[in-house]
């Protein structure tokens, strides 16, 4: 028993979804970062992570996400956060790193997140 | 707030922190204290503990001790390792919108952030110690 439970599902369009359930630590980071490191080796960038049922997020964590964005944005790709717990919304503002990740209130709103940002990058 | 102290002793090994994060919430609740400030006391000792386990070099049976209790209006945890001397209160620093290259090392800017004191000694029974201070509000 790690305590985190990765829930996953690739859409099409190159977005990849998934699901982040119990808790992220300095024992179990390592899992998240397998998951991120699996999908850029596949050429996907764009991930939308439901954090709501996480309910505790480490600096080991924490680093993953921030690791994994830089990489992202280096490839014209994001991670859109959806509906942080309040616990994971007080670690996180903390750190400063919602200036860092695009939070929304539902999978739809990241998805129109994504649309919106190929419509700008188009003109 | 009445005074209130207690210990805990757990085997220096990552797979026990949630473990511990659970213990410190039960007391602190038992204690009276907030949520936000729980999570904060909890989010400090894991961080402390985390970084001692990991910069430790601990060997087989090395435990940590972490000793908390509330005086007032202010949580103490005291953890204690019997790694080589490592005092993580050195090379602090972070900023969250350049450090994107970063994975791990923000412990300690997160301890800075919560904490009140944070203070490292290197005792005479070869013991680091890091005692750290929240204030309850």
């Amino acid at each position: 028993m790690t305590g985190l439970k990765i829930n996953r599902e690739e859409r099409k369009d190159g977005l990849v979804y998934f699901e982040l359930e119990g808790y992220l630590d300095a024992h179990n980071f390592e899992k998240l970062d397998s998951v991120f490191e699996k999908y850029f080796s596949q050429g996907l960038y764009r991930f939308v992570v439901d954090i709501r049922g996480l309910g505790y997020i480490s600096s080991a964590g924490a680093g993953v996400f921030i690791g994994a964005v830089g990489t992202c944005q280096d490839n014209n790709g994001n991670i859109v956060l959806v509906e942080p717990s309040q616990e994971v919304t007080e670690i996180f503002e903390l750190l400063g790193v919602f200036q860092i990740f695009p939070v929304v209130n539902g999978v739809d709103q990241a998805k129109e997140y994504f649309e919106q940002e190929e419509r700008e990058a188009s003109f | 707030m009445a005074d209130q102290r207690s210990k805990i002793e757990f085997a220096a090994d990552v797979t026990r922190l949630d473990e511990v994060r659970c213990e410190i919430t039960r007391l602190c609740r038992e204690w009276g204290v907030d949520d936000l400030t729980t999570l904060r006391f909890v989010l400090a000792i894991d961080e402390a503990s985390a970084n001692a386990i990991e910069h430790g070099r601990l060997g087989d049976g090395a435990t940590i001790e972490i000793g908390v209790g509330l005086r007032g209006h202010e949580l103490t945890a005291r953890i204690v390792d019997r790694g080589p001397a490592f005092d993580p209160t050195q090379g602090n620093d972070f900023d969250p919108v350049s450090v994107t290259r970063r994975k791990r090392g923000f412990g300690l800017y997160l301890m800075s952030l919560i904490a009140r004191t944070i203070e490292y000694e290197r005792t005479a029974s070869d013991e680091n110690s890091l005692t750290v201070t929240i204030p309850v509000h």
